[in-house]
């Protein structure tokens, strides 16, 4: 067990990067909850991989089409969950300073989702369920 | 004076290994750059949303980009070349062609993309950032496509683990592989998964390496049929005269420890099995030595 730690560490960073989102909901101005949008970005951006990993059984090869297609789909999501706050702020939908803040709560989540597959996702036996 | 600059070298980076991540880094950036192409299109489109300020046909160039993109990551150049495993739908022919529509899509839109710029944006003298994120967004693409298809090396698909972070506790190494400096292309067609995976983990726990192409470093071929190998490996399987054996070479070699020879394991034409008879065991850890007959095997796993 890679450690309670690192569990309990990572559980704090994606709290405090949900609340920097809420935080970019209800600051400056109340009411504007268009940055919720982003909990899909969020929630859809372990997928790609966690698919590669599964589809692909190759721990032997260095690297293979589909992962690095992954990692292609990943980073897209991450771009987006950039650029959906920064486009809501140019069309004035929400106020800049909430753009701000919730680029910072993306900054955190995303770091606790690479943190995650870092601390726990490098065992052979990253599995979902057993044989 | 003049080359001052040639004892310069970049500080070296060792912490980062970009020989084997280089895939992994290109994939990275060609996603960065590919998606950011279309949220500077989306921002254009949110922003100019008349008709007048940005055409909304201008969103033409950036979807045959995108298809484009796809089009030409979906063949690798392995295929182009004609050395991958499997035929695929059309064969080398259709990749090229495949490849070559591909990329005139995708110049195309590019070249288009200019065109609007100029021709819908500066020469009327309108207010030219609608134009401008037209031609980010396909310039983008363009390069997106360049990197993630220029960027990555096959070779790292075929290359193996230099070192491993963890070992799993059910795999059985040897201190000797019975396997080393064997690389063993498996041809498995319409082998339940489980058997596939029972003789890949025999060969690479033992020391062998898989090969996904007949090369000349490919020093066995294990098949369960004759004719499931392509016609592309059988010639160059014929024109390496690379050995082909059944399935059954490969375990007995495990379970007697020993590289066994293949006369006797090997598959000829005219018959699809083979029986085993009593193996001459030598105690050969080099490659393995063939006869010169007609071995035909095409193995696709």
């Amino acid at each position: 067990m890679a450690g309670i730690k690192a569990l309990i560490s990572l559980s704090f960073g994606g709290a405090i990067g949900l609340m920097f989102l809420m935080l970019g909901c209800t600051l400056p101005v109340s009411d504007k909850y268009w940055p919720l949008f982003l909990l899909f970005f969020y929630v859809l951006s372990p997928i790609p991989y966690c698919i590669s990993r599964r589809v692909v059984d190759d721990t032997d090869s260095a690297s293979n089409a589909c992962k690095e297609l992954a990692i292609f789909f990943t980073t897209g999501i991450v771009i987006s969950a950039f650029g959906l706050p920064i486009v809501f702020a140019r069309a004035e939908v929400i106020a800049w300073g909430a753009c701000a803040l919730v680029l910072t709560g993306n900054v955190v989540i995303f770091g606790t989702i690479l943190g995650f597959f870092l601390v726990f996702g490098s065992n052979d036996d990253f599995s979902w369920q057993q044989w | 004076m003049a080359g001052f600059l040639d004892n310069f070298r970049w500080p070296e980076c060792e912490w980062f290994d970009w020989a084997e991540r280089r895939n992994a880094v290109a994939s990275v950036v060609a996603g960065a750059l590919f998606f950011t192409g279309w949220w500077i299109m989306i921002d254009a489109a949110v922003v100019y949303p008349s008709q007048e300020m940005m055409n909304h046909s201008f969103h033409t160039c950036g979807v045959f980009s995108t298809i484009a993109f796809f089009m030409i990551n979906a063949v690798s150049n392995g295929q182009v070349r004609g050395d991958a495993y499997g035929e695929g739908c059309f064969g080398r022919t259709g990749a090229r062609l495949w490849l070559f529509v591909g990329f005139m899509m995708m110049f195309g839109s590019f070249i288009g993309s200019v065109w609007i710029l100029f021709g819908a944006y500066v020469v009327p003298k309108k207010d030219v950032a609608p134009g401008l994120a037209v031609f980010f967004q396909n310039a983008f693409i363009f390069f997106s496509s360049l990197v993630f298809k220029f960027g990555r090396t096959e070779s790292l698909w075929n290359r193996n683990f230099s070192r491993k972070k963890t070992v799993s506790p059910f795999l059985h190494r040897t201190s000797m592989g019975v396997f080393d400096n064997c690389l063993v292309l498996l041809e498995l067609k319409n082998e339940p998964f489980k058997e596939k995976k029972r003789l890949k983990s025999a060969v690479t726990n033992n020391g062998g390496k898989i090969s996904f192409v007949v090369s000349k470093q490919c020093s066995l071929v294990v098949t369960n049929s004759l004719s499931n190998l392509s016609s592309t490996r059988l010639r160059s399987i014929q024109k390496l005269q690379t050995p082909v054996v059944g399935l059954d070479y490969v375990y007995n070699c495990v379970e007697r420890g020993v590289l066994l020879s293949v006369d006797g394991y090997k598959m000829e034409a005219s018959s699809a099995s083979s029986t085993p008879p009593p193996p001459v065991s030598s105690p050969r850890k080099g490659p393995l030595t063939h006869k010169g007959q007609r071995p035909e095997v095409s193995a696709s796993l």
